[in-house]
C-alpha cells in the first residue's frame, strides 16, 4: 500500500493525524508530513482512515 | 417555499442571474433560525437548486455541495475573502485581518498564528482548558439548574482566550457581556457601540503589551519577522481582535448546539455516560453536525462556475452546514453518529482560511463534554423556560436553560 499526498491542498485539519498517528505525522504547522510513502501491512488500516477523514481529499491510498 | 418567491424578481436580482436560479433564502432572519437552527439551513434551501440566487441582503451566490464550497474556497483568485459578510461590512477604513485577506499576503498571518495552535501546542493547553470548565461546571452542578450559555459555554473561550494573550482573568467578564452584544445586541446602535469599545480594549491592550513583551499570541505578532514584512500597530490590532471575534462566539455556539442536542436527546447522552472514550469523535460528529459558520466570497472577475455564470463583485454564501449534509459525501447527514467512522467534514472551512483555532475549538469541546459529564446527570431542557437561538454568519443560541436532579 502506497500514499499519495497532495501537499498543495492540505490546509491543516490534522485529521489524518489523529486517526493514523503512526502513519501521518505533523510539520510545525500542523498540516500532514506522511511518515513514510510505503505503508507497512500493520498500519494500513490507520493509512485508510487517516485519508478518508481528510476534509481537502489530500490523501490518497494506493492499494498495490 | 418562501413568499418571495411567488411574485416578481425583486430589483435586487441582477440581468444575469436566471430567473430558474432565483430563491430567497434569509440565512439571518428566518424564524426557524430561533428555534432550529441547526436544521433551517437545509430546511430552507429545499427544493433550491445546487448553485442558486438569494435576492435579500443586497443580493448573493448561495453554494449547496460539498464539493463546490471546497474549489471556491481554493480559488481566492476568483472567490476573493474581501469583503466580509452578506451585506458587506461598511465603514471600516482598512481590511479586517487576516479574515479579509487572500494569499499571498495571508500567509504571514498563518506562519505566524499557525504554529503556536498545531496540535502539539494545543495538546499541552488540556490542564489549562479543564483548570476553566472543570470549575465552571462545578459552581451550577448542585443547582440543578442553568443557563448553559450564561454558566459555561460563553464563559469558557473568553477566559481560555485571556490566558493565549497573557490577560488577567478578572477581565473576563466586561470582555464577555462585550463580544455577546457584539453579536446578539438587541440593537445595530447596542451592536456597534460594543464593536468600537471592543476595538479600542484591543488597541489599548496591543499598546501595552508593545512594552512589556512575552510568550503569548499578541507578543507573536508584534516580533514576528515573516517573509512579506513585519506587522504595522494596525495589523496587531485587528489580529487580535479578530482572534477573539473569532475564537469566542463561534465556541460559545457549538458547545450550545451540542448541550441543546444531548438535552433533547437523552439515549445519546447515555452512550456518551456509557463510555466516555467516544467524546473526541462525539465532539466531531457535533462540530459536522451543527456546521455553524456560512463564510462568504465575492468575485474578483466574471467567471463560470460549474454552469453558472457570476459576475465581477457577485456575493457568495457558503452554509458549511449544507457542506457537512451534503448527501453525496454524508448519505446519513441529518442523523447523529457518534462512532462516524468517515467524518471529513468542513466545520473548519477549507482552503488558506481553514480555521487555524479548530485545534483548541476541538478540545475546549472534548474537556467540557467529560468535565460537564462527571458532574451532571441525565440533564433535559427547562420546560418553563425556552431556549433561544439566532441565525446569521454564525447562527447559534442566545440561551439554553437546563434542569437536571441536584445533588443532595
Amino acid at each position: 500500500m502506497r500514499i499519495l499526498f497532495n501537499r498543495r491542498i492540505c490546509s491543516g485539519h490534522a485529521r489524518c493525524n489523529e486517526k493514523g498517528p503512526d502513519v501521518y505525522g505533523l510539520d510545525e504547522m500542523g498540516y500532514c508530513l506522511p511518515r513514510s510513502p510505503i505503508v507497512p501491512p500493520e498500519l494500513e488500516e490507520q493509512a485508510r482512515d487517516g485519508a478518508r477523514n481528510c476534509p481537502e481529499g489530500a490523501l490518497t491510498i494506493v492499494e498495490d | 417555499m418562501t413568499e418571495a418567491q411567488a411574485g416578481p424578481s425583486p430589483p435586487t436580482t441582477p440581468d444575469h442571474v436566471p430567473a430558474s436560479l432565483v430563491f430567497s433564502y434569509d440565512f439571518s432572519g428566518d424564524p426557524m433560525f430561533a428555534t432550529a437552527p441547526v436544521d433551517a439551513p437545509e430546511h430552507l434551501t429545499r427544493g433550491a437548486p445546487d448553485i442558486f440566487y438569494s435576492p435579500l441582503n443586497g443580493g448573493f451566490w448561495v453554494l449547496k455541495r460539498f464539493d463546490d464550497m471546497r474549489e471556491v474556497s481554493r480559488r481566492p483568485d476568483v472567490f476573493s475573502n474581501y469583503p466580509a459578510g452578506i451585506p458587506a461590512t461598511v465603514g471600516r477604513s482598512r481590511k479586517m485581518a487576516p479574515i479579509e485577506i487572500d494569499p499571498p499576503e495571508l500567509d504571514r498571518y498563518r506562519y505566524t498564528l499557525g504554529p503556536a495552535l498545531a496540535p502539539p501546542k494545543v495538546k499541552a493547553m488540556e490542564d489549562q482548558v479543564r483548570s476553566i470548565a472543570g470549575p465552571l461546571i462545578a459552581a451550577c452542578a448542585p443547582d440543578g439548574r442553568a443557563d448553559f450559555v450564561e454558566a459555561v459555554s460563553s464563559k469558557l473561550p473568553v477566559r481560555m482566550f485571556l490566558r493565549l494573550v497573557n490577560v488577567d482573568d478578572s477581565e473576563s467578564e466586561p470582555l464577555r457581556i462585550l463580544h455577546r452584544q457584539l453579536f446578539s445586541g438587541a440593537t445595530v446602535e447596542a451592536r456597534i457601540h460594543a464593536g468600537v469599545t471592543l476595538e479600542k480594549y484591543y488597541t489599548d491592550l496591543v499598546r501595552q503589551r508593545q512594552d512589556n513583551l512575552g510568550d503569548d499570541l499578541i507578543s507573536r505578532y508584534i516580533t514576528a519577522t515573516p517573509e512579506g514584512g513585519a506587522f504595522s500597530f494596525e495589523d496587531v490590532v485587528d489580529a487580535t481582535m479578530q482572534l477573539f471575534v473569532a475564537g469566542l462566539d463561534t465556541v460559545t455556539n457549538v458547545l450550545s448546539l451540542t448541550w441543546d442536542y444531548l438535552a433533547r436527546h437523552p439515549e445519546m447522552q447515555q452512550l456518551i455516560r456509557d463510555d466516555p472514550s467516544i467524546i473526541p469523535s462525539a465532539a466531531d460528529e457535533m462540530l459536522r453536525y451543527t456546521g455553524i459558520i456560512s463564510s462568504t466570497r465575492t468575485l474578483t472577475q466574471d467567471f463560470e462556475f460549474n454552469g453558472v455564470r457570476m459576475k465581477t463583485g457577485d456575493r457568495v454564501l457558503m452554509p458549511l452546514n449544507l457542506a457537512n449534509r451534503d448527501p453525496e459525501v454524508f448519505p446519513d447527514g441529518g442523523e447523529v453518529h457518534f462512532g462516524r467512522k468517515i467524518n471529513n467534514h468542513l466545520a473548519f472551512g477549507s482552503g488558506p482560511h481553514r480555521c487555524l483555532g479548530s485545534h483548541l475549538a476541538k478540545l475546549e469541546m472534548v474537556v467540557t463534554l467529560e468535565e460537564w459529564f462527571r458532574r451532571v446527570p441525565a440533564f433535559s431542557l427547562d420546560p418553563h423556560d425556552p431556549a433561544l437561538s439566532h441565525g446569521g454568519h454564525a447562527f447559534g443560541m442566545d440561551r439554553l436553560p437546563l434542569i437536571w436532579e441536584a445533588a443532595r
